[in-house]
């Protein structure tokens, strides 16, 4: 069972007022945030509540949550690893980093570790070409990307 | 037509010059006159998506040459469209190119293998080669649910069955997953899919990703023959292909052509799932005639001679008017014609009718009054351009569910209002913004009416001059009103008079008008007060507004409209001639080629089951109706068969109807025989033979006429176009519309009569009697209307079991859960069944759908007038 928490729900409240009441299904990207925010994913569950509150079916919620990356279907890990595969950062090797990466942490992309910690994903494009190869840890950006610069993050975070 | 009008646009397409209005889509110019441009995304019934990219056509405005998409982009004044040029070739083939990347070639065990646009384009562009790399996917099938397979691996990401499920149909059950080269079409969590199964995902599937199962005979479309019929079950009558394989009804398909029929290529479940009626095992196979008490088979002359003996006996015993009949509501007009024919003409009985009529005759006299205040309605198909639809008191998605498409229409391209007017909270989602829900307490629909124009009347919303004018006792009427103030209507309907107020000042704008009123208005005693209360809400707005009223008579079966238009009532001949009428009866006698016509006047087909328990009827022929079942007052019908001294019963199935009877005659099913259905707006359809009758079964035309012979006096006319031609000649409403090819519309003979508002029947507020608390909504299932269905394991599966749908507030108070068994118990019957508490079940109400043979709903109320009262508890 999905509940919102008292938060959650002051912050849907506040979501809500937003749009007319005819189009609430309008604040449907902001009740999945704030569904993910609370719970660190949204699961099937909470797609149906929101479903429910905004007068959408499931599926619709659904086909909106899985369009997103940035909207985690399933638990992630503390810190969520968005590597980005797009071509600035392939021209300049992000393949063999992400696989150094995904070595390091002992899980193939698309994985959480066993402790809970990390979670490992492909990104497209983070719009920071300039400095690629990129990679963004939560919200932080970590840029121009050595094997050496990524041990050193990762071992930072531990 | 919608009152909204759209400016024409001129414009050229091949050098052709045509206009269409304005905000058209290219493409959609392009189709509607046979011009061809690939595309596979595009449905006329959806909303412009342009998801394959392969219609693309050249434009020039003001010399200006531009390539577009034209199944997203609007005509406008002077463009000049060439379609098919070198260029556009080029792009549409190579984004087909890339579809064809993915798609299988499985085409020889395709169900869409030889109607599919994805092979129609394919060849149109001349692909013979790709230049990319084929990367198939394969996928296996997905069959989680009984009826359709999801086969995606031939999915072209049209997302036309997303969008018909959204748009059309309102429920969202399937969406996209996912984006890019991952996305695919899927339900929530991709759990087995639970919706209406109105399958019209599977008719807008361009490529066989979608598939109906429930047929056991698949692959290529080119190897079955199709026959365009018409549905035989609700009264909404849409057309349907039935498709046969090696002689066997196969499988049922709407025809996807909005000039076919009145259902623009739309079906519902049980339309198009529920075909296993045809080939049944429990069909009844031969002619029984019952020997002491159990069935015997008997050939057809020893049937005919039996029947045909105790018919003469009865005559010379109590005179011709001994002998009775009940037509049905889901035989042709033919039949039904041909049945009155020998009652009348052959026997010299004036005593038929039929379930309906006997039940409820006002609705005719409610269709007829219609007419006589100039609301002849126009042809349903223009309910898709409706600017105000009221549904009153109809369960529409169960009971009308292709008219919930049309509304849904009718929504998106005019902004339509819809009023619900009905006591449950009816599921119905829609595009419009203009929706108001009349939740009204159960059995206080004329205060609603009534209500309503008053408000009209009172805030001067319609011309009152004008309307004064045209009806004679438009003061009357006012006066008659007067007790409909709002606080009155409030604590009789539970409805605040801001929403009253809201409803009737939409209702009152220069519109076209449409009113929906379901069959529950046929189960309360006020039936007839409810109906006059609509009468004439509808003929003030008519007289007194802009615009169109088009209201329809509430009807239930496929051919209850025509049932009645073939004069099955004792006070109609065909054609709704009255019964008293000398002339008219002289002309029937000299058509029909007797010397003449005399009833003794005596009506005992009015209250016809009461006379079948006094005795005065000998003779009971029962063609095609379960009553026992049916009709609302079981244990006088169980007492009436019981006393008649001979029960002929004529059915597809041994009905419990049956079990009662002396000879049962085994009729053909509608798949097996030809001839026309009249849908409740009066359109006249054909009914086409796609395969041979079962057994020894015999389509009632047959079985008419042979009785006819047996009895010494045949037809003269006894062949399909014959009788045919005889209707026109007699029933003059009907000249011109037979066979039925064509889908028209009759139209009533002008009527001499000034129009008048009907005037009477004070409403009674219906209240629960106390030691009965609750009421009782029956009606249609879903996934079920009348008993046949039942007998279709697909539709069984759908929904095996009868459910009382109780509100949650009720059920809370009386500790019920959903899945709890309760006993159901009114003054005159009890039973037992499953509950689903559900908040559509209005407050005080039960919903109990009334096709369960073994729950039989009918007996609740067993005769009574007023709310069926009942009590709940929990089982033992």
């Amino acid at each position: 069972m999905f509940a919102f928490s008292e938060t959650s729900e002051k912050e849907i409240e506040k979501q809500l007022v937003k749009y007319p009441p005819e189009r609430k299904k309008s604040a449907i990207l902001a009740l999945l945030r704030i569904a993910q925010q609370q719970n660190g994913y949204v699961s099937a569950e909470a797609m149906e509540e929101i479903g429910r509150r905004l007068d959408l079916s499931p599926a619709y919620v659904e086909s909106v949550c899985s369009f997103y990356t940035m909207y985690y279907t399933r638990p992630v890990g503390k810190y969520v690893i968005m590597f980005c595969i797009n071509v600035s950062c392939h021209l300049l090797d992000c393949d063999n980093l992400l696989e150094h990466t995904a070595k390091k942490l002992n899980i193939q992309v698309g994985e959480t570790t066993a402790d809970k910690m990390f979670t490992l994903l492909r990104e497209e494009c983070l719009a920071e070409c300039s400095r690629a190869p990129v990679m963004r840890i939560n919200n932080d950006y970590h840029v121009n990307l050595t094997p050496q610069k990524i041990d050193q993050i990762l071992d930072s975070l531990k | 037509m919608s009152t909204v009008v759209k400016k024409q646009v001129a414009v050229k397409v091949d050098g052709k010059d045509i206009t269409a209005p304005e905000g058209t889509v290219i493409l959609d110019v392009a189709k509607r006159n046979n011009i061809p441009v690939t595309n596979l995304c595009s449905h006329r019934n959806l909303k412009p998506f342009a998801a394959c990219r392969t219609c693309m056509v050249e434009v020039n405005v003001n010399g200006k040459k531009e390539l577009v998409y034209s199944c997203t982009h609007p005509i406008e004044e002077g463009m000049e469209i060439r379609t098919n040029t070198e260029e556009t070739n080029r792009y549409n083939g190579a984004c087909l190119e890339m579809l064809l990347v993915e798609h299988p070639l499985d085409c020889p065990i395709c169900d869409k293998s030889g109607v599919c646009p994805l092979q129609d384009n394919t060849e149109e562009l001349g692909i013979y080669n790709n230049r990319f790399e084929i990367n198939r996917r394969n996928e296996p099938s997905i069959k989680s649910n009984p009826l359709i397979e999801f086969y995606l691996n031939r999915c072209i990401m049209c997302g036309m069955c997303v969008r018909v499920c959204d748009e059309i149909q309102g429920v969202q059950a399937l969406d996209f997953h996912n984006r890019g080269m991952k996305v695919g079409i899927g339900t929530a969590n991709d759990e087995p899919l639970d919706c209406e199964f109105c399958g019209q995902c599977i008719t807008v599937c361009p490529t066989g990703a979608l598939m109906d199962m429930s047929s056991e005979a698949r692959g290529l479309a080119a190897l079955f023959t199709n026959n365009e019929s018409t549905c035989n079950y609700c009264s909404w009558g849409c057309t349907v292909d039935i498709q046969t394989k090696k002689g066997k009804a196969t499988r049922i398909e709407p025809i996807d052509d909005e000039n076919v029929g009145i259902n623009n290529g739309n079906l519902c479940a049980k339309g198009r799932f529920g075909h296993h009626i045809i080939h049944n095992q429990d069909r009844i196979q031969t002619p029984l005639m019952n020997v002491g008490g159990s069935f015997k088979e008997v050939t057809w002359d020893e049937a005919y001679n039996a029947i045909a003996e105790r018919l003469k006996a009865a005559i010379n015993r109590g005179g011709p008017e001994t002998v009775a009949g009940i037509a049905s509501e889901k035989s042709t007009n033919e039949e039904n014609y041909l049945f009155q024919k020998l009652f009348r003409g052959v026997l010299g009985s004036n005593q038929i009718t039929n379930l309906q009529h006997l039940r409820a005759p006002h609705v005719n006299r409610f269709m007829l009054g219609c007419f006589q205040n100039g609301m002849t309605s126009k042809p349903i198909q223009e309910l898709e351009e409706a600017d105000v639809v009221l549904i009153f008191n109809s369960d529409l998605p169960s009971e009308f569910p292709v008219a919930g498409n049309a509304i849904r229409k009718a929504a998106i391209n005019f902004q339509a209002d819809i009023m619900i007017a009905n006591p449950r909270n009816l599921v119905f989602d829609h595009e419009s913004r203009n929706e108001t829900r009349l939740t009204f307490q159960h059995g206080s629909d004329q205060a609603v009416a009534n209500r309503l124009a008053k408000i009209l009347i009172d805030n001067q919303l319609v011309d009152l001059d004008k309307a004064k004018g045209a009806v004679s006792n438009f003061d009357d009427y006012v006066s008659s009103l007067e007790n409909y103030n709002a606080d009155f209507a409030e604590t009789a309907t539970g409805i605040d008079d801001e929403t009253f107020t809201k409803a009737a000042t939409r209702l009152a704008r220069n519109a076209d008008r449409f009113f929906l009123i379901g069959n529950d208005v046929l189960e309360n005693e006020d039936g007839e007060d409810v109906l006059n209360a609509l009468l004439n809400l509808g003929t003030l707005l008519h007289s007194g507004g802009e615009g169109s009223v088009n209201i329809y008579p509430p009807r239930e079966h496929c051919n209850s409209q025509g049932v009645n238009d073939m004069g099955c009532a004792p006070e109609y001949l065909p054609g709704y001639k009255c019964a008293k009428d000398s002339k008219a009866l002289a002309a029937l006698a000299e058509t029909w080629g007797i010397d003449a016509l005399n009833f003794d006047g005596q009506d005992k087909a009015s209250d016809l089951f009461e006379n079948c328990k006094n005795g005065s009827i000998n003779f009971l022929y029962i063609a095609g109706e379960d009553p026992l079942h049916s009709y609302y007052k079981g244990a006088q019908v169980r007492e009436a068969l019981k006393t008649t001294p001979f029960l002929v019963v004529q059915d597809v199935f041994m009905t419990q109807t049956c079990e009662v009877a002396d000879v049962v005659l085994p009729a053909a099913s509608w798949a097996e025989k030809d001839g026309t259905y009249t849908n409740m707006s009066r359109h006249v359809q054909r009914v086409k033979r796609a395969i041979l009758p079962e057994g020894e079964s015999k389509p009632d035309f047959d079985i008419f006429c042979e009785l006819a012979e047996a009895l010494g006096s045949p037809f003269q006319n006894d062949s399909l176009e014959d009788v045919q031609r005889e209707i026109e000649n007699v029933a003059p409403i009907y000249k011109g519309l037979l066979p039925g090819e064509e889908c028209r519309q009759w139209t009533p003979e002008s009527s001499s009569e000034k129009p008048k508002f009907v005037i009477g029947g004070e409403f009674k507020k219906m209240a629960a009697k106390k030691e009965y608390p609750l009421s009782v909504i029956a009606n249609n299932h879903m996934f079920h209307i009348g008993s046949y269905t039942r007998h279709s394991k697909v539709l069984n599966t759908l929904a095996p079991d009868c459910k009382a749908g109780m509100n949650p507030a009720d059920a809370k108070r009386l500790e019920i859960k959903t899945g709890d068994k309760v006993v159901v118990e009114s003054k005159n019957h009890k039973f037992e069944l499953l509950v689903e508490v559900t908040p559509v079940a209005a407050k005080g109400t039960v919903h109990i759908p009334k096709n369960w043979t073994e729950i039989p709903v009918n007996m609740l109320r067993n005769g009574e007038e007023g709310l069926t009262s009942i009590k709940v508890s929990k089982a033992e």
